[in-house]
């Protein structure tokens, strides 16, 4: 590929990301429709590209991973904890529709 | 002892009722271990020399060097290369003449850690990386310490108190409970990797001092059995409510001859001769070839900018949801120091089996480096 193609078909490829990571945010949106809040903290907002979605039709923390999983595939090898209206849990667990779950890696930087 | 004059110095707290002379005479008594004397330790270090906590040990092996400067505010430019325990030792006695001041100018590691942390009344994390912050925890276990933690990740930073008895818990909570395994260096960015605002450690670890404080006088609450998150960005606050985790106990080290058998290490490091890691050499002659797709996975406008040879720039999760762009069979990957570029690889290899996946080892500051060598060689 000529040097100059490349640089159109990177552009292009930046412009449809704009528009994926827009569209993500409005969909994904608070003001959107009802469900559940997901709070992101640290490096998982540079993979999620926000620091909260919302998420529909999740019975537990599981399924939301699952799902956060197959949208964010980074998300399959990051490190974090799973919090439910601000209690960290150590294993599967129910979440009600208006629950705010929370996503915490560990931070190492002093 | 100078008491008069002592007391003059701390009037101003001395004058809140909730603290007073005896939270005082407390500090005055109190020794605290600061490990670690960079963006987190120096104001810590400050404040509680200020605030005239007895005795201070500050442990860290470091110089301070020319990078530490927009956040480890206790050292200047005259003293790049110098010891930083030393450096803010000198500092501290300038600052509080009445306290004593311990540097401890070298690591701490598990086989000194026992003997050290045994010292003091408290310990305060303001170390850097993880192989430090789950000795400095096991080591707190072992020896039933108060541990005031805290760290950061660019624009947040996080603070905690662990392995103090809450009345609801059953055994305290420690950073084990948190996060039982220590990540692998290459799964989380550091300061010098990931960037960090200047201001942020300056607030967290003014919070760790203050945590301390209220500690050993016995004033407020202090964050037990709790990890607050700062913004800096938002000022927004997010308090987890922490519990024992029966499964982390088991990892902390059963004694002192366990915990000196520990690699602690090894525990933090990234597989040494991962498959997919490659050398200066190894790349160079990857990146001439055809059937070559390369990619930088640094963040866009990362310095050093790279024209020396064809590559694409896209960040690691725009590569993932981006998978078209993987035209060729070998994908060679890079970013500042090799660590983003595996973690890459590692999650590209699960999404293609097939491809052959490389990251450039050091990353680009090893690759220019080679390179300037060889022009100065030739």
């Amino acid at each position: 590929m000529k040097e100059q193609e490349m640089h159109a078909f990177v552009q292009l490829k930046k412009y449809l990301l704009m528009q994926t990571i827009f569209i993500n945010r409005f969909y994904y949106s608070p003001l959107g429709a009802g469900g559940i809040t997901v709070k992101v903290f640290g490096q998982l907002t540079d993979v999620v590209g926000n620091d909260i979605i919302n998420v529909d039709d999740i019975a537990d923390t599981d399924s939301l991973i699952k799902t956060l999983q197959s949208k964010y595939p980074v998300l399959i090898s990051s490190k974090y904890r799973v919090a439910v209206n601000r209690n960290i849990v150590q294993s599967n667990t129910p979440v009600q529709q208006d629950a705010e779950v929370a996503l915490l890696p560990p931070f190492s930087g002093g | 002892m100078n008491t008069n004059k002592q007391y003059e110095r701390y009037q101003r707290q001395i004058l809140l009722k909730e603290f007073g002379v005896a939270a005082q005479e407390k500090l005055l008594r109190a020794k605290v271990l600061v490990v670690g004397a960079g963006g987190l330790g120096c104001p810590a270090l400050q404040y509680l020399a200020a605030a005239g906590v007895g005795t201070i040990g500050i442990a860290d092996d470091d110089v301070v060097s020319i990078t530490n400067l927009h956040r480890q505010v206790l050292y200047g430019i005259d003293e790049i290369g110098l010891s930083k325990a030393e450096i803010a030792a000198g500092k501290l006695r300038c600052l509080n003449d009445a306290i004593r001041i311990v540097a401890y100018n070298k690591r701490l590691t598990n086989k000194n850690a026992l003997d050290i942390i045994d010292e003091y009344d408290v310990v305060i994390d303001g170390t850097d990386n993880f192989s430090s912050r789950y000795m400095i925890n096991d080591a707190c276990v072992l020896l039933s310490k108060p541990l005031v933690y805290a760290a950061i990740s660019k624009f947040e930073g996080q603070v905690a108190v662990f392995n103090i008895k809450h009345k609801a818990a059953g055994r305290a909570v420690n950073y084990r409970d948190l996060f039982p395994f220590p990540p692998t260096d290459d799964e989380i960015l550091n300061c010098a990797e990931a960037g960090v605002l200047g201001v942020l450690p300056g607030i967290t670890g003014t919070m760790q001092a203050n945590e301390t404080i209220k500690l050993i006088t016995g004033i407020g609450k202090t964050l037990i059995n709790k990890l607050l998150n700062y913004n800096a960005l938002d000022n927004s606050v997010y308090e987890f409510n922490l519990s024992v985790n029966e499964e982390a106990q088991a990892l902390i080290p059963k004694d002192k001859k366990a915990f000196l058998k520990m690699d602690y290490e090894w525990l933090c490091s990234s597989q040494t001769n991962s498959p997919f890691e490659i050398d200066v050499i190894q790349f160079d002659s990857l990146v001439e070839d055809d059937n070559t797709i390369v990619f930088d996975v640094r963040e866009k406008d990362e310095q050093p900018f790279i024209d020396e040879f064809e590559h694409t720039q896209i960040s690691l999760s725009e590569l993932v949801s981006n998978q078209s762009l993987i035209t060729k069979d070998n994908v060679v990957l890079f970013c500042q120091s090799g660590k983003r570029s595996l973690q890459a690889a590692m999650l590209l290899k699960k999404l293609f089996n097939h491809k052959k996946i490389y990251s450039l080892k050091g990353g680009i500051v090893e690759w220019q480096r080679k390179n300037a060598k060889q022009a100065v060689e030739k």
